[in-house]
């Protein structure tokens, strides 16, 4: 409850709102604000209408690159912050209506989305069939080599400092995920406009024994593995992987048996909608 | 998020702090992010924005107020060559769209933005009343925003 003597009416909140979008206000006015919207029954269509502008005015700041030290510490920050987390339970997987029904149908082709009214034929789908098996073949060996260069504290570092530049430049698709049962977990998806793509997840407890995370591309429901997730000591697992097929709306993980799964064998207990930055 | 915060305050030690800052309150609050109310880079940028003024107001409750600096209101006038092409559209729109805009609120909208100053020191150093700087600064946006809803 915000202190009664600022609390505030609708009509010096819609003064205010100006002043509010542009963070302006003395801190105790903008909480009393804030707390104004959080609980009016109003919309108070102004203070959005406002505020729709200051992107705008964001965008006007020419982009500075960040000095090396700075990528330093950031990172050296979130790895705190990673490491003040509580331990974790394992999380059991919760179910997601839709996803787990489109893997009960007899595997389709992974293949890019075809337009509604055309079907291929039989023998085309067998062969984007295969070809898919061996594009999962590569994808997965090249994932594990990725994981494999990126084991020293200092090439992670590195691609963690690429990860978070993509998740704010311009261009790229972002997906956020959060482990539904797991609030400690959380992290996202970038894929930069040059065709990198990246997931970063942090605070994930390591993978249940027999187990491993895997990462998918999901095009109209449709599975893509997009490499095996390997968590570090410190809870961060950190993914590089070349851009999905066009057509994805949704990054989501699961845990599969070791060694992975060519289509997701469990419900995934993170997804997030790919959205631009 | 460097640049943002380098505009607002114009120094590269608390352009720093504000951005590692905003990086650990990206990672804490990505739960609640929510994507029907702004796109993440939109959100990160605020969030940024947030910190930078925190820093600044907090250094400035130990230095004495600055005297009004050329380099806030300069900056928006300059005409910067950006990079990357797909912005310059909505930069050369944005841009035009503030040139456009009476003096006064033009000033209001910048120092509170990229000035970071609150209200009162915006009345103070543009000696006027409270309520006039509320309303400059809300005609100005009103003004802003059809003007970008509405690219000629």
């Amino acid at each position: 409850m915000s202190d009664p003597r600022l609390e505030m009416s609708c009509d010096e909140v819609a003064e205010l709102a100006g002043l509010y979008v542009l963070d302006a206000l003395e801190r105790p006015e903008h909480a009393s604000v804030a707390a104004h919207l959080a609980s009016c029954h109003d919309a108070h269509e102004e203070v959005r209408e406002l505020g729709s502008v200051v992107p705008a005015l964001a965008s006007l700041v020419q982009p500075i690159d960040a000095p090396a030290t700075l990528k330093a510490r950031v990172l050296d920050a979130v790895e705190r912050e990673a490491a003040l987390a509580p331990p974790m339970s394992v999380a059991t997987s919760t179910k997601v209506p839709g996803f787990r029904a489109g893997l009960t149908e007899p595997a389709r082709p992974v293949q890019a989305p075809a337009p509604a009214a055309w079907r291929p034929p039989a023998w085309a789908s067998w062969g984007a069939a295969m070809a898919a098996v061996l594009v999962l073949a590569v994808v997965g060996v090249w994932a594990l080599g990725v994981q494999q260069r990126a084991a020293s504290a200092e090439q992670r570092a590195a691609v963690l400092a690429d990860a978070i530049a993509a998740m704010s430049a311009p261009g790229s698709l972002i997906a956020i995920l959060r482990d539904s049962a797991n609030q400690e977990a959380a992290g996202f998806a970038a894929l930069s406009a040059d065709g990198t793509a990246y997931l970063v997840m942090v605070g994930l407890p390591e993978a249940p024994s027999g187990q491993t995370y895997q990462a998918w591309y999901m095009a109209d429901d449709q599975p893509t593995s997009a490499g095996l997730l390997t968590v570090d000591a410190d809870g961060y697992a950190v993914l590089v992987d070349s851009q999905p097929m066009s057509g994805t709306q949704v990054v989501a993980l699961t845990r599969e048996p070791a060694g992975g799964s060519e289509l997701p064998t469990s419900a995934p207990f993170a997804l997030g909608e790919l959205r631009p930055a | 998020m460097y640049g943002l915060a380098m505009r607002i305050t114009n120094d590269a030690q608390l352009a720093q702090d504000a951005v590692q800052e905003a990086f650990v309150g990206v990672w804490r609050n990505a739960a609640r992010y929510s994507a029907a109310r702004a796109s993440v880079r939109t959100w990160i940028l605020s969030i940024t924005h947030h910190r930078a003024i925190d820093l600044i107001r907090r250094r400035r409750a130990t230095v004495a107020l600055p005297e009004a600096s050329e380099t806030v209101a300069e900056a928006l006038t300059v005409p910067d060559v950006w990079p990357e092409i797909a912005h310059s559209i909505d930069v050369d729109a944005v841009r035009a769209a503030i040139a456009q805009l009476p003096d006064a609120q033009r000033q209001a909208i910048e120092l509170a933005y990229f000035g970071g100053l609150t209200q009162v020191e915006i009345a103070q150093r543009t000696e006027s009343p409270l309520g006039t700087i509320k309303s400059r600064v809300r005609l100005g946006l009103l003004t802003l925003r059809r003007q970008l809803e509405e690219p000629e």
